[in-house]
């Protein structure tokens, strides 16, 4: 395995001299799958700082991905369902981290100040708020709607991709009855038992990806 | 202008169309193939959805964003509402991103089975349609449909004002094919769909596209690649990326831009176990 890597490297350099990593990480995009390392990535959130996944190793993460003008993201914090699961999870060690992927001046993009002022009123509880304006995280995640939820076990593979529970709608009411994938997902891994649902059909928003 | 729509509504004639309540950006109706409800006889409605310049509704598979329209029905006791037939839809893109729906308008059509007896001159079909109109941002939408048909014992009458609007949408439901046959196999990234005419079809097909009938299932937003093989075509679908396993079945529509060389019917069902 070391030796085909060290032979490809190689090989690579011997081909391609003139591409940097950077440029062939881009022809071949790493993409997220499921029962896979999750792909690293650095994000500044709201307040200027830097999340690495990286330095989360060891622990459970959350992505959710968020556009705070989005009528089914506002349904989960409107009815302080979301608040609720970052409060539950946060408090027994689990990273929260929000991504927004709006392109700049599309709906859900916001100057740092409007984030934090609202991220506030909400009473959000997220790790943090990460800023993704190019979309590359985005992307790479293959996040398609907000909310979309992945979760990430210590080991840093991929154990949930997907919807954030069973009640595709934006209406408040559909919340009291419906089944939470990234709860239910949690508290199965957090105790060592299977997962049940690795995957249920994202709903919601298209992500406002900034045109390539 | 309120007290004109009230008094409208409240004289509205027999025949008359439906009230439109509005929206913003989708006004919806309830719309009568028929001019009357004969006892035990089936027949056609749509919700018919109308949508501002720009805004869509979704297919039953929205595609990597949005929700269907739902239609929730209150009807008279011993009438029966069928399922939606949804009429293939169009494809629109995104950066990153596909959604599958309707622009314009569309006509959601629903069979209404009548019991075979009932006492009464008129009925009324009422049903409460939810819909979600995106164009860059997405405002969900509801709507209480209302129509009021006279039943007669007689073979009821075409509504002329509609009727057109129902043949143009019924050539868009897709159906069974019995000339064409299709089978799916699977690559580590792709699903690959084999469509085979019958001897003497003849047709040339330069874009076919597969609109998967659950979300999930392929990457929409992906170029489909079309080829012609020794005894039809190859469709290379790139499958979801995030996907917990194999899919087994292949099901959905597949739509070819130039039709399947028997008819005006672009589209066809598909729904086959995969190889």
């Amino acid at each position: 395995m070391k030796r085909w890597t060290l032979l490809s490297l190689a090989l690579s350099l011997v081909l391609a001299p003139g591409l940097d990593r950077a440029v062939r990480a881009e022809q071949q995009p790493v993409r997220a799958t499921l029962d896979k390392a999750a792909p690293g990535f650095m994000l500044t959130d709201a307040r200027g700082n830097e999340h690495s996944l990286a330095d989360y190793k060891g622990k459970f993460v959350v992505l959710e991905w968020t556009n705070m003008d989005c009528p089914f993201v506002k349904k989960h914090y409107k009815s302080g369902n979301m608040q609720k699961l970052q409060k539950t999870f946060t408090k027994q060690g689990v990273v929260w981290l929000r991504i927004s992927s709006s392109a700049v001046n599309t709906q859900g993009y916001f100057p740092t100040a409007d984030i934090k002022r609202r991220v506030k009123e909400d009473k959000a509880m997220q790790t943090a708020y990460l800023i993704d304006t190019a979309g590359t995280v985005g992307r790479m995640y293959g996040a398609r709607t907000t909310p979309h939820m992945f979760v990430i076990d210590p080991e840093g593979m991929l154990i949930y991709a997907g919807g954030i529970d069973d009640k595709p709608s934006a209406k408040l009411e559909t919340i009291d009855g419906a089944t939470n994938y990234v709860s239910e997902c949690l508290q199965a891994a957090m105790n060592d038992k299977p997962v049940r649902l690795k995957t249920a059909p994202p709903y919601g928003c298209a992500i406002k990806y900034a045109k390539k | 202008m309120i007290l004109a729509a009230v008094a409208y509504w409240s004289f509205a004639p027999a025949a008359a169309p439906a009230a439109r309540p509005h929206t913003e950006k989708v006004r919806a109706e309830l719309v009568s193939e028929v001019t009357s409800v004969r006892p035990g006889h089936p027949f056609w409605v749509a919700v018919r959805l109308d949508m501002t310049d720009g805004w869509h509704v979704n297919w039953i598979n929205p595609g990597d964003a949005g929700l269907a329209p739902t239609v929730d029905w209150q009807l008279p006791g011993g009438f029966e509402a069928g399922d939606i037939q949804w009429p293939y839809p169009e494809r629109f893109t995104l950066p990153e991103l596909s959604i599958f729906g309707y622009e314009r308008s569309v006509l959601l059509m629903v069979e209404i089975r009548p019991p075979d007896a009932f006492a009464a001159d008129r009925v009324a079909l009422e049903a409460r349609v939810d819909w979600l109109a995106c164009r860059e941002v997405c405002i969900p939408g509801e709507a209480r449909v209302r129509i009021e048909l006279p039943v007669a014992p007689s073979r009821p009458a075409m509504d002329v004002k509609w009727a057109s609007e129902f043949v143009a949408t019924r050539r868009r439901i897709p159906k069974v094919s019995s000339t064409w046959r299709f089978s799916a196999r699977l690559t580590d990234e792709h699903i690959i769909i084999n469509a085979v005419p019958s001897a003497g079809t003849v047709t040339r097909i330069e874009e076919m596209i597969f609109y998967p009938t659950a979300q999930g299932v392929i990457e929409n937003a992906v170029t489909q690649e079309l080829k012609q093989t020794a005894n039809g075509y190859k469709l290379d679908i790139a499958r979801a990326r995030l996907s917990a396993g194999k899919p087994t079945r292949v099901s959905g529509v597949l739509v070819s831009r130039e039709g399947w060389g028997h008819d005006e019917q672009k589209a066809l069902e598909i729904d086959v176990p995969v190889e």
